[in-house]
């Protein structure tokens, strides 16, 4: 139950800068997702958060009330650190009572709120045990129990299920995103991993050297990039892009390196031209045959990646190597001469030099 | 107490300190420190002026007065003078160097040598090391009795030595001028060889077993894999054993006190038996002290040679691309 | 250029069975992943097949050369390992004409061979540059080149992508898959990423606890599993396998998921023969995401669900549907919309789906 808001935020340690101008409102019961490489400041924000650190300029809001002064323990957010910090000595029962022991609060009201959580999240079973006997989806769950026993106005996770294996690591997702939506708690969710990121945020910011380049939901992200970092940065496979100029004013894109040119559609008239980065995701390359009459290009098969439920072809284009991702397990030879068609409502426009967005998708 | 400092801003201080006191993190830490430093300024800076000013005299310890008015016999660079004229000064430090040279790197390459045979594991690894490591773990002057029993004429080494070419072997090593010194660098690398091994042992185990590995499946021989990875991986710990074994072989007087006392004469006479037998045999105090500046600074000049020659090196590195 | 034989490959650390009477054969230039979780004896074969690891028992044979015994710098091996293992102390140059000069080949053929190698890993500009200043995508192309460069009759490769960001992983998938072919060697591959298994691999060798669970070309493995683990594993939404109750009506069989509603074996020949066969077995239905297909609640057939949760994972989206007890994942394509909470009917094609033992986890009636 709380709104977070960041206004003008800026911290550095010495001449590093963590974060620079950050202005950021996470909505009351959203679950917000902090995604960029590393140390690009999504830890500092969490830290600014928490009262951890003071910012060196603007101002930390939890529901409209300026916070900056307050330390971490009046703030009442929860942290699950990546290393969960489960005590060993203690059960996985003890370690959930913690918080409310060192509070003073009552036995009965103990007994009764660690019930309540681990009947939330399913472990009611492990109770007993100690941390060491636990798996990690586990200990996971305690962690989080943990955080969660003392009711905080919001939950703040560092990377919390980074180091588990992949398939629990899918599992875990779910469970966040099942417990948050129960708890209608705010949720900020700090990770690396923009599969992670996509499949759980409500909304999500991108950040890039303490700077944020882009908040919106997954599908604003995903599909309306509004710079050539961010549009690198999200997607698996990855984004192609191909090198070229555009001409401002007969709205022409030409390939460098190859015979391919095309109409953009702007949406806001001047714009410079020059040099280009014309992107398109794999799944929105067409290929057809290379007999075929029309538009598109005619490329080779350079390699295929068959993945079971889809396959990666990579194409060789005027030495460009293009991604498309075909749905199924289809059976192109290397070498074989094929047709891509890029649609254009898919396509984007990035300028070369700052990559910023010139064109988008529809 | 910091905060009445940042306060006043430091005004009153000089110049570094008060850029040392901008930062809060530094001016704690110097703070904290300050105790620590002026002690150390205490151990170290004073009995230096306190040497320097009684190099200057000719007192000593019959004049019957304290140090202080040691300005009595105030005799600027006389002693110094003497210093380049005194023959047995500098035969000392020539033999000092001929242990240096001769046993240091004995003990590298012995002590080298079985690092690379106890780098793999073997049964009875454990017991051979620990059997190994002894002689370092002897007092050095009960060292220097156990090699003095050795080496009488009729001692074990000689009758070994006889049983062995068959002949009559009655060298009387610790009273010959030239046989001595070769005794006293026997029992030297004999005791610390050990610690030149236990040096190199692990500077050997920190080389990455991975890229060892890697050798091999590159198709390196063991020998190659030394020649060309182990030994170029090990160059630093390489120094800085030979550093400690340099300084502390330079420093040579308890195998020497008990084996020979410096004789036959003064043919085993090193610097620090020198200056030994400059205190407390002849008394001269003052002479000792200006001895001891003078290799203190010629020490430290050599150093900051070496270290100067270092960083040239460092540098040149650094600037390579990529930096 | 060679064919590797492991026999009867066993290796134990004390009581620990790591590796255990292991049969595979890898044809001469393949590239061949062995694919499994961690602790699951891969890395140990490699290491036998490499000679770091002295084999228990069983044979290894290059061809029909037995070479348990030869030491590894004799076995004109190259080996990439996962941390690189890169000499730090070296140059980017000496790193690559490592491998050449413990040969004693002559200087000029060392440089002429070191400059073509940087050329094809495109490190040209990196040769003069001490190791410990690269980044972890150049370390990896020295790793590699290093190892081609004395062009070894079988590459053996040990986890070379995990520790690269996503994108150059993406990268270097297609350029290793490009070298194989330019380079034609035989290839072994560890990992424990099914994609990249599936993306680069002619066969795959699934292995588990120290077993082989199945070895097959990537659509093999991937379409025709031979049990519960090899399904699980592959594919990324993994595959649904639901506890069933095969019920026969009039001559007709059918799959029971209790209150959900039953899936008519019917339409489809093979499926009939598979549940016949499983007459009286507890089974388990296995069906991919991507196999299932969500309709309106209204019709006729399949199971009712409701949507739990969506998943949208870049170019896909996952739709986590709850059944009556239990749940399944369809994958979609993007922009899939349907609302969290939505009532809707999923069907299967029987032809997709697959039939495994409850009890042993084997596939039932696979040829």
């Amino acid at each position: 139950m709380a709104k977070l808001e960041f206004i003008g935020v800026s911290k550095s340690y010495g001449r590093n800068v963590a974060v620079k101008d950050v202005d950021l409102v996470i909505a009351d019961n959203e679950f917000f997702c902090i995604f960029g490489p590393p140390s690009c400041g999504k830890t500092t924000l969490l830290r600014l958060l928490l009262g951890l650190v003071q910012p060196d300029q603007g101002e930390i809001r939890i529901n409209d009330q300026r916070v900056n002064a307050l330390g971490p323990k009046e703030r009442n957010l929860a942290m699950v650190f990546q290393n969960l910090a489960l005590f060993p000595h203690m059960t996985a029962g003890q370690n959930l009572a913690f918080p409310l022991v060192e509070r003073k609060i009552d036995k009965a009201e103990v007994a009764r709120r660690v019930a309540a959580v681990a009947e939330t999240l399913r472990i009611g079973k492990l109770l007993k045990k100690l941390p060491a006997h636990l798996s990690g989806g586990e200990r996971q769950r305690v962690a989080i129990g943990r955080a969660l026993v003392r009711e905080p106005a919001a939950f703040l996770m560092d990377e919390p299920i980074a180091a588990l294996d992949a398939r629990l690591r899918e599992e875990m997702r779910v469970e966040l995103k099942r417990l948050q939506r129960e708890l209608k708690h705010t949720l900020v969710y700090v990770t690396h991993d923009q599969e992670e990121a996509m499949s759980i945020a409500d909304r999500m910011a991108i950040l890039e050297g303490g700077m944020i380049r882009q908040v919106g939901t997954p599908d604003e992200i995903y599909n309306h990039p509004q710079s050539r970092y961010v549009a690198e940065l999200i997607g698996s496979p990855p984004m192609n892009f191909i090198k070229g100029t555009f001409d401002p004013a007969a709205r022409r894109f030409r390939a460098d390196t190859f015979g391919f040119e095309t109409t953009i559609g702007l949406s806001a008239p001047g714009v410079a031209g020059g040099v280009t980065s014309f992107a398109i995701r794999p799944e929105d390359i067409v290929i057809r045959e290379a007999a075929d009459q029309g538009s598109g290009v005619v490329a080779e098969v350079y390699e295929i990646e068959p993945l079971g439920a889809y396959a990666i072809v990579d194409v060789n284009i005027g030495e460009t190597i293009l991604k498309v991702m075909v749905p199924g397990q289809p059976s192109y030879q290397l070498r074989q001469p094929i047709r891509l068609d890029f649609p254009a409502g898919k396509c984007h426009l990035f300028d070369g030099a700052t990559g910023a967005l010139i064109a988008g998708a529809a | 107490m910091t905060a009445g400092l940042a306060h006043a801003g430091g005004g009153w201080l000089p110049r570094p300190l008060r850029v040392l006191f901008a930062d809060e993190v530094k001016r704690l830490g110097f703070l904290m420190s300050l105790p620590a430093q002026l002690l150390l300024l205490f151990i170290v800076v004073f009995p230096l002026l306190m040497q320097i000013y009684v190099s200057l005299t000719y007192w000593g310890p019959l004049d019957g007065e304290s140090w202080i008015y040691a300005y009595k016999s105030l005799n600027p660079f006389e002693n110094y003078g003497e210093l380049f004229a005194d023959g047995r000064f500098w035969a000392s430090i020539a033999r000092t160097m001929l242990i240096v040279v001769v046993s240091v790197p004995i003990e590298f390459l012995l002590g080298l040598g079985l690092a690379t045979l106890f780098v793999d594991r073997f049964p009875g690894r454990r017991i051979f090391y620990s059997i190994l490591l002894t002689p370092m773990m002897i007092v050095p002057a009960v060292a220097g009795y156990m090699f003095f029993m050795l080496f009488q004429s009729n001692g074990p080494i000689n009758d070994l030595l006889g049983r062995l070419t068959g002949l009559q072997v009655d060298f009387v090593w610790l009273s010959d001028p030239d046989l001595a010194i070769v005794a006293v660098m026997i029992a030297d690398i004999w005791q610390w060889t050990p610690l030149m091994f236990l040096i190199l042992l692990a500077g050997m185990m920190g080389v990455p077993e991975d890229q060892l590995k890697a050798a091999t499946l590159l198709g390196a021989n063991s020998w190659q894999r030394f020649w060309r990875i182990v030994l170029p991986k090990m160059k630093m710990v390489m120094i800085i054993a030979a550093v400690i074994r340099v300084v502390e072989c330079f420093k040579i007087f308890d195998l020497l006190a008990v084996m020979t006392k410096g004789g036959p004469g003064v043919e085993t006479e090193t610097l620090s038996y020198y200056i030994y037998k400059l205190t407390f045999a002849d008394l001269e105090w003052a002479y000792v002290a200006a001895l001891g500046l003078f290799v203190l600074i010629a020490l430290s000049l050599l150093a900051w040679a070496a270290l100067l020659r270092l960083q040239i090196a460092q540098r040149r590195a650094e600037t390579q691309p990529g930096a | 250029m060679a064919a590797i034989r492991l026999s009867h490959l066993t290796k134990k650390f004390g009581a620990f069975t790591a590796v255990d009477a292991l049969d595979l054969l890898i044809p001469d230039k393949e590239f061949v992943a062995l694919l499994g979780p961690s602790g699951c004896g891969k890395t140990t074969t490699m290491n036998m097949i490499a000679g770091i690891e002295q084999a228990t028992e069983g044979q290894i044979l290059f061809d029909d050369r037995d070479v348990r015994r030869l030491p590894p710098n004799q076995r004109d091996v190259g080996f990439v390992f996962q941390n690189y293992a890169i000499f730090t102390h070296m140059t980017v140059y000496d790193n690559l004409a490592f491998g050449l000069s413990v040969r004693k080949l002559a200087r000029a053929e060392i440089d002429r061979r070191v400059r073509e190698m940087a050329a094809l890993m495109r490190l040209e500009d990196r040769l003069e540059w001490p190791s410990s200043k690269l980044s972890v995508n150049e370390l990896q192309k020295v790793a590699i080149g290093r190892s081609a460069i004395t062009e070894p009759a079988i590459f053996l490769l040990d986890e070379p992508l995990s520790n690269l960001d996503a994108a150059f992983r993406a990268f270097m998938r297609t350029e290793l898959k490009h070298l194989q072919h330019q380079f034609q060697q035989t290839m072994v591959y560890v990992t424990h990423d099914q994609i990249e298994a599936m993306s680069l691999a002619d066969r795959i060798a699934v292995m588990n606890l120290g077993e082989l669970q199945q070895y097959g070309t990537p659509a093999e493995v991937y379409n025709r599993p031979r049990n519960t683990f090899v399904a699980n594993f592959m594919g990324s939404p993994s595959m649904n396998l639901l506890p069933c109750r095969l019920i026969a009506e009039a001559g007709a069989l059918c799959f029971g998921f209790g209150e959900a509603g039953r899936l008519d074996a019917g339409g489809d020949g093979a499926m009939q023969h598979r549940a016949r066969a499983a007459a009286g077995a507890e089974v388990i239905f296995g069906v991919r995401p991507e196999d299932l297909e969500i309709a309106p609640p209204d019709g006729p057939g399949g199971l009712k669900g409701v949507v739990s949760f969506v998943e949208p994972v870049g170019p896909r989206t996952i739709v986590h549907l709850k059944l009556a007890e239990q749940t399944v994942k369809v994958a979609k394509e993007k922009r899939y919309k349907v609302s969290i909470g939505a009532a809707v009917r999923v069907t299967a094609p029987m032809a997709k789906c697959h039939l495994f033992d409850a009890a042993s986890g084997e596939a039932i009636g696979l040829g």
